[in-house]
């Protein structure tokens, strides 16, 4: 459980909530983020804990979104196969081309 | 591995020494490296031809392939190397205008040959901050870069200007 045995200072009660329950142990490095989302929500750690998670749950929607976005946008400028017919330009014209306005 | 700027990097072509001598470090596992400017300015270059001589966009076709396959390692322009870049383009607003003298700047360079300027400085920064040397044709304007960057930061080593690989016969 989220709940911290030993500490029962928050005493707002957690509203019932329709949904899985489930039993998890709570990483410590989470904790004191925890504590300080629970006393600012004026609610329990319980809550406090399903409220980080739908932070989370958003940033990860929101990544997967921009992740899809990103590869659809670097395989249309990398993954392109249009133009490859033709023949090569010289190395003496293609850098002539590059270099033409350090001339 | 030092970093190529454009004047370098523009000798990148299948029918080149270069290639063979960027192909070979690669596989070495120690690919040379373009700082991010370099490759716009190759993109740029070719694509502004490719519209009228279709061998142009075959070509950018096959550099897209390389830096795609990791054949030469690009250096992104991060927010540390915008930020000197930035300071040193204040300390040389215009390109030397030859010799190593850093007081002799063009007044009033043409527009194409400034953004060219802002380049060298965004690929000196880039390299300098990755800890790596330069190697150009283009001495005096890097050569003026490292000159900015000691006077910035005298405790730290100079940008080392190296002049361009010499390909092995092959």
């Amino acid at each position: 459980m989220a709940t911290k045995p030993k500490d029962r200072s928050t005493s707002a009660q957690a509203p019932r909530r329709a949904g899985r329950r489930t039993t998890l142990r709570v990483p410590a490095a989470l904790e004191s983020e925890l504590s300080l989302t629970a006393r600012r929500l004026g609610a329990t750690e319980n809550e406090a804990l399903v409220y980080l998670a739908q932070v989370g749950a958003d940033a990860a929607k929101r990544r997967r979104a921009v992740e899809k976005v990103t590869a659809r946008r670097r395989r249309a400028l990398v993954g392109s196969r249009a133009a490859a017919a033709e023949g090569l330009p010289s190395p003496e014209e293609a850098r002539e081309a590059i270099l033409a306005e350090r001339r | 591995m030092a970093v190529w700027d454009t004047s370098v990097a523009s000798g990148l072509h299948p029918d080149t020494p270069l290639y063979e001598l960027a192909s070979e470090a690669a596989l070495a596992q120690e690919p040379f490296r373009l700082a991010a400017p370099t490759v716009h300015e190759i993109a740029f270059g070719l694509q502004r031809r490719a519209e009228a001589d279709a061998r142009f966009a075959t070509l950018l076709r096959w550099f897209t392939d390389l830096l795609d396959a990791g054949v030469v390692e690009v250096l992104p322009l991060s927010w540390e190397a915008a930020l000197l870049a930035g300071r040193l383009r204040a300390s040389q607003p215009t390109p030397p205008t030859g010799g190593r003298a850093r007081a002799r700047r063009s007044r009033d360079p043409k527009p194409e040959r400034r953004v060219a300027w802002i380049a060298d400085i965004q690929i000196a920064a880039t390299a300098w901050l990755a800890g790596e040397d330069v190697c150009t044709a283009d001495r005096d304007h890097f050569e003026a870069l490292s000159d900015a960057l000691a006077d910035l930061f005298p405790g730290e080593d100079r940008l080392q200007v190296l002049p361009p690989p010499q390909p092995g016969p092959s």
